[in-house]
């Protein structure tokens, strides 16, 4: 609540932050140089070849930093395992309020606590299953449960966006 | 003046009320006096503390921040973290008293490297503007400049109800670009060695490495110490070498942190960053952007947030506290100390850091 008189200006709403004008670096100064590489990597395809194949995913925090920047966690991991075990390995939060020991159901899919928004990447996910169906019913189309969601598999290459916990987001993804 | 600001508060500046002195033209006013004409406003309140001219911020709930002007070192900082009357406790630990020996507290190392190979740090400082909302937000910007004028820097300070936010701008006027190691180290406070650790580092990569030198560190002194003695776990015959209590600082030798709390009992001089051969690579795991302290004598923990900044550095004494006086402290806060910024001609870079805390 106090954060609120840190916001620099009008609250964001951005579509795809990946996709930023260059020249809009100078106000989001503390967004990485490599998120613009990561733009860059669609267009260069020769050094990809040297690297085993891997995904690389952002995982952006609901609440802006005290300067009104996201909070963007990078890593990188090999397809073919669901999201939720991705993000346990990588330490990224992704319960929230719910990562008490018999809050959620551990990746049994149907405790509906390991939500996440899928900003980019879609095409690299398994489909909803019928038990994400059921319980994101009254849901956006973009939002999956991480522990049902696999990603890829061991030879994809590719860019995830993931808003986590969506229910306390800040910024309105187009 | 807004337009500086990091965190700007987007107020229409306050005409002050200037109180006229019936004064001769002979009296000579003390320099704080005249920077509380300038610059005071509700909350700010410029003085001298034995010969330093200090500044004292202080909001509505009563947390206040005291910031010795010349040196840039924040000495004091007590925010409301107890619901009762009187429920403020000292964050900062900072060892001699309002005169120029003033160590620990929490202060800004910028230094740099022009192209001619010249060595300058940030360490003149003096107030630019002060700015307040007179109820929950009040900031003093302070502006030093290196020896050649090719450089502004603006170092902010700003106090919220829970929260206060230091922040620099250097902006490079000059025509050669400009290497720029920084930090924004802090001592804290915890009230008991056994208890003390930090939280949130899990899986990030770490190195030991000394702190940046300063002229109010305390920990730069405390290599000289002899080693702690082994704690009683090592003789039960663990092998890991990490038992071993001075930690040779070997720049190469990445770990990456397992332990959910990182333990601050024992001496240690750490760097928390993702490491710079793996920044050269096209994607590389991130380091967090915000951390916890935990002190199980008192209850209260405090999160540090890093903006703009590269590297987390956590460093803590040991027993070598107990030569400085009784309670233990750490120094940590967000540095680029591992690789240094670089600045071109024309270009700004900016960074900053948040201490927050939601003990109440």
């Amino acid at each position: 609540m106090n954060t609120c008189i840190l916001q620099l200006n009008s609250p964001l709403s951005q579509s795809c932050f990946l996709r930023l004008p260059l020249q809009k670096k100078q106000n989001n100064l503390l967004l990485f140089p490599r998120l613009r590489r990561l733009c860059a990597a669609d267009t260069v395809v020769a050094g990809e070849q040297e690297e085993p194949p891997s995904i690389d995913f952002a995982f952006v925090s609901p609440r802006l930093l005290p300067d009104g920047t996201p909070d963007i966690q990078i890593r990188s991991a090999t397809g073919g395992k669901r999201l939720r075990d991705i993000m346990l390995d990588a330490y990224i939060d992704l319960y929230g309020p719910y990562d008490a020991p018999l809050s959620n159901c551990a990746g049994f899919g149907t405790c509906g606590t390991c939500l996440v928004e899928v900003v980019e990447g879609t095409d690299l996910l398994s489909p909803r299953t019928d038990k994400e169906k059921e319980i994101l019913k009254k849901k956006p189309k973009t939002w999956r449960l991480a522990c049902q969601t696999t990603v890829g598999d061991k030879d994809s290459r590719g860019e995830v966006v993931i808003q986590r916990l969506p229910e306390w987001k800040v910024i309105e993804w187009e | 003046m807004a337009s500086h600001s990091l965190f700007s508060l987007h107020l229409p500046k306050p005409s002050p009320l200037h109180l006229l002195r019936a004064s001769s033209a002979t009296t000579v006013q003390s320099p704080s006096q005249s920077l509380e004409e300038k610059f005071g406003r509700k909350g700010i309140k410029f003085s001298e503390s034995g010969d330093v001219p200090t500044v004292e911020l202080s909001v509505r709930n009563r947390s206040s921040l005291r910031l010795q002007i010349a040196d840039g070192i924040v000495t004091s900082y007590r925010p409301k973290v107890y619901w009762k009357d009187d429920g403020f406790e000292e964050v900062l630990y900072t060892i001699g008293d309002g005169d120029s020996s003033v160590k620990g507290g929490l202060g800004l190392v910028l230094k740099g490297v022009s192209p001619d190979g010249s060595a300058w740090s940030a360490s003149k400082w003096s107030v630019k503007d002060a700015d307040s909302d007179s109820i929950d937000a009040v900031q003093v910007e302070l502006s030093c400049a290196n020896v050649d004028e090719s450089l502004d820097i603006t170092y902010v300070v700003s106090l919220y109800p829970l929260s206060m936010a230091t922040a620099v701008i250097v902006q490079n006027n000059g025509t050669e670009s400009v290497k720029l190691t920084s930090g924004m180290l802090g001592h804290i406070r915890f009230k008991s060695q056994e208890g003390s650790a930090i939280q949130g580092l899990r899986g990030c990569s770490y190195c030991s490495h000394p702190p940046l030198d300063s002229s109010f560190g305390l920990l730069s002194s405390c290599d000289e110490m002899e080693p702690d003695p082994p704690s009683w776990l090592s003789f039960l015959g663990s092998s890991s070498q990490e038992n071993v209590s001075t930690e040779i600082y070997e720049p190469e030798a990445w770990k990456v942190e397992d332990n959910l709390y990182t333990i601050l009992k024992q001496k240690l001089s750490r760097v928390y960053a993702a490491p710079p051969s793996e920044r050269m690579k096209r994607i590389y795991n991130t380091s967090p952007s915000k951390y916890q302290t935990i002190d199980q004598g008192s209850g209260l923990g405090f999160r540090v947030i890093r903006m703009g900044y590269e590297d987390i550095y956590i460093g803590s004494p040991g027993s070598c506290s107990q030569k400085y006086g009784k309670d233990y402290f750490i120094c940590t806060g967000s540095a680029s100390m591992l690789v240094p910024e670089v600045l071109e001609p024309g270009g700004q870079w900016r960074a900053a850091q948040v201490i927050e805390h939601d003990n109440l």
